[in-house]
């Protein structure tokens, strides 16, 4: 065991909250370093500091400070209560039990007063971190204070349950995301056959995760992103047929689009609740073609006799009537018009079945096939609307396809489909307290792995994710937030919470993430990796095999 | 007149485990200084005090000094009265701020009082370093009812002085001692601080 650095003596504290250490003279430590302690009945705890404090021993000493100036009685007063009338410390929230054979447990005990506590070194965060050279991991960055040691994270538990990727705008959500997916597409060359694959179905919002990914360090503003990376595992799809470089255009014809479709557009879309009752009494009645059929500028006679079929059709026929015979208010009915007609001029929605049955059943194909599918929207990238639309619509299928595959399968692993991840931005608009509960993604996120498939969602506004889907979110990438209400939603619940929202309020603006849950035994903070151009976010199984223990002489610790 | 190592060295007239009194055989100018660290060989241990007063006046409280002398000095009047000198003492008053037994000392009281008219000499740097060097004999003179704060601010200054070169570091090491000590009490802490760096 190397000589560990001293830091300081347990005081005080509690398991279930914080333990305070008070530090030795001159020692310092930051939010987000490990140290450890050794605990009486054998074994050592393993924490995260929370919290710094400046603390008196008795209130004279900060009620009547030391004068400012460089006179040789203030600088002596403030020399000598430092460490002692006033002195630091630190709470630390413990986590692990990390015995001396290498076991590792939830913490249930705490050390004595005056336990010497130390901070963490290499030794004791490998025994931690269970370090696994044999599987497949994600570098997620390097721990606050000790830039020798990596942290990977297991890719297969990643997203053994849903995860996600949190933050404000500009804090370095989409590289890490593209990073994480980029070791996990780079993990499917070791598979042996296409089922052991995890494959991803992302909707690409701003066009990051094809071809280029936007990038706002240093040099080129462009760095490669999968599909340059990977470009026999990643197929791109665009509902903009001007963009380059894709495997197929995406479309969607009006008859694809059903009224349940249109449930989760209403905030977007601006429609109302009568609007949506309308869509749905308007599929019923019209068939396939209703979006066609009410967009027109006069009810068609289809419409006319399936509208008026029992009392006959009056002289004069327009859409108020048709409203008013339907049961709607003609202004509601207008609502749905208006809204339909703005969404069927977009380039992608074309009138009739389009080619949405023939594209959905090719993505669900190549997804089955082992590769990865990236759905990009081109020019419309401002258009939520439409993201959500889409995105909405593919999933909702491709996910009766799994689960229906999974039901086929009668728990048969070898005939079950592959893992599937599907990526979206902006989840709160999806899965938001009214709309989880239409949206498919509040379903998949809450079936977990029963159908082979998760989520993985990229959001700035945790808080307004409906609490049920995000408790399920299993491993959280946190980066900084500034709501409260957002890091309480994320940490709600976790043992000692008030710590980890002092940790998350203290991220710096830009690439420093908070990471715990599932797949982390402990939480963590790390700086990610920047997204240089040699950047290789993985390792796969093969290269790291062949490749000597703990190259480059950095440590690795593994979630 | 400053007192020497041979006959001039006051003697302990009274003795107890927290402090001693000492006397000169006669009257002294220049006494043992406030503060210093002063030590008594005779006796199963070496005892250290610290000097808390000083006192001079005649031996017999009956004859009380008259003044004299019209224009001329102390010296002068001493001079020109020899007689006077001998009626004369000068005692100190000396907090016990430890012992040293062998090879260690000990910022503690001492096991017993130190002997009657043994004799009182000034301690070596060596000595005042060793026993002072943590700054534990503080805890001693702070519970002391002789120590007063100028007492204890010219005790570290004393003992700052024997150890030389590292008079600064010792100097904060002793604040922090006080500080512990005293942490109830900054405006003492500050009056005290205030003799040390005076």
């Amino acid at each position: 065991m190397s000589a560990r650095e001293g830091m300081g003596a347990i005081t005080g504290g509690s398991l279930t909250k914080s333990l305070e250490v008070r530090l030795d003279p001159g020692k310092s430590a930051g939010l987000g370093e490990y140290l450890v302690a050794p605990l009486a009945e054998g074994g050592e705890l393993l924490g995260m500091v929370t919290d710094v404090m400046l603390k008196s021993a008795e209130a004279g000493a900060t009620s009547w400070p030391p004068a400012a100036g460089d006179d040789p009685l203030s600088t002596l007063l403030r020399e000598v209560l430092l460490d002692t009338g006033v002195y630091t410390a630190v709470e630390v929230n413990p986590y692990l039990e990390v015995g001396a054979d290498g076991t590792t447990a939830r913490a249930r005990r705490v050390p004595r007063h005056f336990a010497r506590v130390s901070r963490a070194d290499q030794e004791v965060l490998n025994r931690a971190f269970a370090v696994d050279e044999e599987r497949a991991a994600v570098r997620v960055g390097t721990p606050l204070g000790m830039d020798d040691v990596e942290v990977f994270v297991d890719i297969e538990k990643l997203f053994e349950r849903s995860a996600g990727v949190f933050g404000k705008s500009g804090t370095g959500k989409t590289i890490a995301t593209m990073q994480i997916l980029d070791a996990m597409v780079r993990n499917n060359d070791d598979a042996r056959v296409k089922k052991e694959r995890t494959v991803a179905l992302i909707f690409d919002m701003h066009n990051d995760y094809g071809v280029e990914i936007k990038y706002q360090g240093e040099g080129a503003k462009h760095r490669k992103s999968l599909k340059q990376r990977h470009p026999s595992n990643v197929a791109v799809y665009s509902l903009d047929r001007t963009t380059a470089n894709t495997d197929a255009p995406f479309a969607i014809g009006t008859q694809d689009i059903t009224s349940d479709d249109i449930d989760v557009l209403q905030s977007t879309g601006a429609f109302t609740s009568q609007a949506i009752e309308a869509a749905h009494e308007c599929e019923d009645r019209f068939g396939k073609s209703w979006i066609d059929e009410i967009t027109a500028d006069d009810p068609s006679p289809a419409v006319l006799r399936r509208t008026f079929r029992e009392s006959g059709e009056p002289d004069d026929t327009n859409w108020t009537k048709v409203a008013q015979r339907l049961g709607f208010h003609p202004g509601s009915f207008e609502n749905l018009r208006r809204g339909l007609r703005r969404f069927t001029r977009r380039g992608f929605v074309q009138s009739g079945s389009g080619q949405f049955a023939g594209a959905l059943s090719h993505i669900v194909k190549t997804l089955q096939g082992g590769k990865s599918v990236v759905v990009q929207f081109g020019r419309f990238d401002k258009d939520l609307t439409a993201y959500m639309l889409v995105a909405n619509m593919l999933s909702r299928r491709i996910w009766n396809e799994y689960s229906d595959a999974v039901e086929r399968a009668h728990g048969n692993p070898d005939r079950e489909p592959n893992r599937l991840v599907i990526v979206i931005e902006e989840a709160h608009k999806f899965i938001d307290r009214s709309m989880a509960g239409q949206s498919i993604f509040g379903q998949i996120a809450r079936e977990l792995r029963k159908y082979n498939v998760t989520l993985f969602v990229i959001d700035q506004r945790p808080s307004q994710i409906d609490p049920e889907v995000l408790s399920q979110i299993g491993t959280k990438f946190c980066f900084q937030l500034d709501s409260e209400t957002d890091v309480e939603a994320l940490v709600g619940g976790m043992q000692g919470r008030a710590g980890l929202r002092s940790v998350i309020a203290s991220l710096e603006s830009r690439q420093q993430a908070l990471v715990f849950g599932h797949a982390l035994p402990m939480p963590v903070v790390v700086r990610p990796p920047d997204l240089t151009e040699d950047f290789r976010a993985g390792a796969s199984l093969r290269e790291r095999m062949g490749a000597p223990a703990n190259g480059r002489g950095s440590g690795k610790l593994y979630g | 007149m400053t007192p020497g190592p041979g006959s001039e060295a006051p003697r302990v007239v009274e003795a107890g485990l927290r402090s001693f009194t000492c006397a000169y055989e006669r009257y002294v100018e220049q006494p043992f200084q406030l503060g210093q660290v002063v030590a008594v060989r005779e006796g199963p241990v070496t005892i250290l005090g610290c000097i808390a007063d000083t006192a001079s006046g005649p031996e017999d409280p009956g004859r009380p000094l008259q003044a004299q002398g019209g224009a001329l000095t102390a010296a002068e009047v001493f001079a020109e009265n020899p007689h006077i000198r001998p009626l004369l003492r000068t005692r100190l008053t000396i907090a016990a701020c430890g012992y040293i037994s062998g090879e260690g000392a000990l910022a503690l009281l001492p096991p017993s009082p130190p002997p009657l008219l043994a004799r009182v000499e000034p301690a070596t740097d060596a000595e005042v370093v060793h026993a002072t060097a943590d700054g534990a004999f503080l805890a001693l003179l702070t519970a002391s009812p002789l120590c007063d704060d100028a007492v204890i601010a010219a005790a570290v200054r004393a003992a700052a002085n024997a150890h030389g070169a590292e008079a600064r570091d010792f100097t904060v090491r002793a604040g922090k001692e006080l500080a512990r000590l005293l942490k109830a009490e900054p405006a003492r802490l500050s009056s005290i601080l205030r003799g040390v760096t005076a």
